[in-house]
């Protein structure tokens, strides 16, 4: 009878699959799942030939869709034959999409490896049905706390999903994803040396760091590579990016990550692990860290080096972060940020405090629609320090949002931005912002806000070129 | 004439870490400033530390993880004399958040564990299963109102002669059931809506200065001037309308 059900549940739920493909191939990441999950609850434990020892789960808070998108592009070089979830797919319903998708109709799995973004709320649920042995945490971190509350929630999400024998590939430089290591025999560390960009905040009197996850002590960082990752030390317990935390109580001083990266040169795109040269197309703090993660994975399952380089040459992410708007005479460099997920927008304000051309910044918080109810929410930017944005030459600052324009617009004036050069614009029209936008001189004009705004503002700008472009056409003809 | 002087302890900054909260303190200092008041922050960083209570006017804890409280209360137990002197002279003490935790009698936790609080207010704490996010609108005995955000975690509920800190005209506040927001004895306040609330409310801010001041005997202190609060009012008036429109189409279903 189980069998049965799990048959109907990958017959019904590939139909749904292809027909959702008919559609769009951009959809049906999680529909299909749904529907057969509907039918076998316990769908992910019943297809056959799939081996816990080959699949491997990247979770954490920010990083694991680029890191699970380069690794499978490392395994895919190697020539492992590797299904995962490029989609983002990455609940319990877009696994099963994946795994339906490339299983046989006789329900095996057509891959030797299979590698899984797993959501950190649904890493449990999923992992009670298909026991990874091997899980990537990227990081935990303050990240839409309307449904998660405070980090310590997620971390006993995942503290649910290993077990003593899970090996844990974990960032050696933030302190919530290396103390994982406690709770297993075996544990990788992956870790970046302080590079050109990494920075202090020995000058902020508000600055703030976190909580020991071992003691509760306050935790200092002796460098910032990203925000709240780096080299750290708790003054309580001595846990430290230094110490071993190998889950059987030693720790020593002095310890090196497995996979350093070393030698950072973001002109160049290189760096170093254990004296041997990478490459790396999307030179920024942040991708570094995925980067790194995806190499030691890789490296741990036999990939060697060279293949690593090879796939690091040749990847292109999906959906990068980084775009640009031309309009007007200025160009609009996009920077992404995800809402209520401090560490983004600091990465984001990073990136143009790094720039020291005048500019015009604009800076698009929003009230937040992901989830019922809709609320204002603008905790996130006062994580954030926006005194080297500030400092580094902005001519004209726009904020707009359809609720919390003047919210964004005090952010900034409590960091020190001028008032008379702050633009309040309390609407979401695109046709309003480019026209502020319009009345400032400067080539230059970077873009925070969330994807979605900018997909909308994106889309407007090419629709009014393509119908400036058919006016003229008609005027010449 | 010397200017006067509010002196705050940011209690625990890196371990009550959460959710922006030193949005909070920076709006002390901002609205002090706009009332002729010279504002001095100092942190309290370590656990092992004996805060200065003697020098303080206000003690500010922000939110943090659950799962700090019981290290913090413990961390305060140690110093209970000089705390128990600084709340005697009707000190000011503001926690934001889960913090009430701190203040309460007792929290219990989803496991059904218990931890105590300093026993300052007369509330009771109970961890949530869920998270829930939202709005929150109040309104003070004053007449005053207040618009934040509310990440709950714990549910609250008022001993039967604890006073609310107000009263919920959107949100959940201490329970989602009773429309109490918060809790206030004297000068020892609890607060569910978190972050930069004081720095969108900078009425409540010089409110909660003057109140921390007189207990200390300065009186004489100047009202700031409402022309510079135009950006404020601006977004109060842009939330109050979002949330009215929530009550709308909640009520319409």
């Amino acid at each position: 009878m189980q069998r049965f059900r799990f048959y109907c549940a990958l017959y019904l739920g590939k139909l749904a699959s292809f027909a959702c493909r008919l559609v769009s191939r951009s959809r049906g990441t999680n529909l299909p799942g749904a529907i057969a999950l509907k039918i076998d609850p316990q769908l992910l434990r019943h297809f056959g030939e799939l081996d816990p020892d080959k699949v491997v789960f990247i979770t954490g808070t920010n990083g694991k869709s680029t890191t699970t998108n380069l690794l499978a592009h490392i395994f895919r070089t190697a020539g492992l034959n590797t299904v995962a979830n490029l989609e983002g797919a990455n609940l319990l319903a877009g696994v099963a999409v994946t795994l339906l998708r490339n299983a046989d109709l006789a329900g095996n799995l057509r891959a030797d490896y299979v590698l899984l973004e797993t959501d950190e709320r649904f890493l449990p649920l999923i992992h009670a049905q298909l026991p990874a042995r091997h899980l990537c945490v990227t990081n935990i971190q303050k990240d839409q706390v309307q449904r998660n509350g405070e980090p310590d929630i997620i971390y006993r999400k995942i503290r649910e999903a290993i077990d003593r024998d899970t090996t844990l590939y974990l960032n050696n430089d933030e302190p919530n994803a290396k103390s994982l290591a406690r709770f297993v025999d075996h544990a990788v560390f992956y870790g970046v040396a302080p590079h050109e960009k990494s920075f202090h905040k020995d000058d902020d009197p508000y600055a703030v760091t976190m909580p020991c996850p071992i003691c509760s002590a306050p935790l200092r960082f002796s460098a910032y590579n990203i925000d709240n990752i780096g080299p750290f030390s708790c003054p309580g317990c001595g846990f430290s990016s230094a110490s071993a935390a190998d889950g059987k109580g030693k720790e020593k001083d002095g310890c090196v990550p497995d996979y350093l990266a070393e030698a950072v040169d973001f002109a160049k795109n290189s760096f170093r692990v254990s004296g041997v040269g990478y490459s790396f197309r999307y030179a920024t703090p942040y991708f570094l860290y995925c980067y790194i993660a995806a190499l030691a994975v890789a490296r741990e399952f036999g990939v060697d080096g060279a293949t690593v380089e090879r796939a690091f040459q040749s990847f292109v992410n999906v959906g990068g972060r980084m775009e640009d708007i031309q309009v007007g005479g200025k160009t609009i460099h996009y920077l992404r940020m995800k809402q209520e997920n401090p560490e983004t927008v600091q990465s984001a304000l990073n990136v143009i405090a790094a720039d020291p051309r005048q500019k015009i910044f604009l800076l698009g918080l929003d009230e937040l629609v992901d989830f019922h109810p809709h609320y204002t929410n603008t905790f996130y930017a006062y994580d954030c320090d926006f005194r080297g944005l500030i400092a580094s030459g902005v001519s004209r600052y726009i904020c707009f949002s359809g609720t919390v324009a003047y919210d964004a617009a005090l952010r900034l004036r409590y960091d020190g931005a001028p008032a008379e050069q702050i633009s309040v614009l309390p609407t979401n029209d695109n046709a309003a912002i480019l026209a502020e936008l319009a009345h400032y001189a400067g080539e230059e004009v970077y873009l925070i806000t969330w994807l979605k705004k900018y997909e909308s503002l994106a889309a407007y700008v090419k629709k009014h070129a393509a119908m400036t472009a058919v006016a003229k056409g008609g005027a010449t003809q | 004439m010397n200017r006067p002087s509010l002196h705050v302890l940011w209690m625990y900054p890196d371990v009550l870490h959460l959710h922006g909260d030193r949005g909070n303190v920076m709006a002390l200092r901002h609205v002090a400033g706009l009332m002729g008041i010279d504002a001095e922050i100092r942190r309290v960083d370590s656990l092992q530390e004996a805060p200065d209570f003697a020098w303080a006017d206000l003690l500010y804890f922000g939110s943090g993880e659950l799962k700090r409280m019981p290290v913090v209360v413990s961390a305060l137990i140690a110093q209970k004399e000089a705390l128990d002197r600084y709340v005697a002279g009707n000190g000011m003490i503001v926690a934001s958040g889960s913090s009430a935790a701190i203040l309460a009698q007792w929290t219990k936790k989803t496991d059904n564990a218990k931890f105590s609080g300093l026993k300052l207010l007369d509330i009771t704490c109970k961890q949530c299963e869920n998270v829930y996010g939202d709005d929150l609108w109040f309104e003070l005995p004053d007449g005053g109102q207040a618009i934040g955000c509310q990440i709950r975690v714990i549910d609250i509920r008022l001993g039967r002669e604890q006073a609310p800190l107000g009263r919920v005209l959107y949100g959940y506040g201490n329970n989602g059931q009773d429309g109490s927001e918060g809790a206030r004895s004297g000068n020892l306040i609890a607060c569910n809506a978190q972050g930069p609330l004081l720095v969108k409310n900078p009425r409540l801010a010089a409110a909660w200065i003057r109140d921390a001041l007189a207990a200390h005997g300065v009186t004489d202190v100047a009202a700031p001037d409402e022309a510079d609060f135009v950006w404020e009012d601006a977004s109060f008036a842009l939330i109050r309308k979002f949330i009215e429109d929530k009550m709308a189409a909640a009520g319409a279903h």
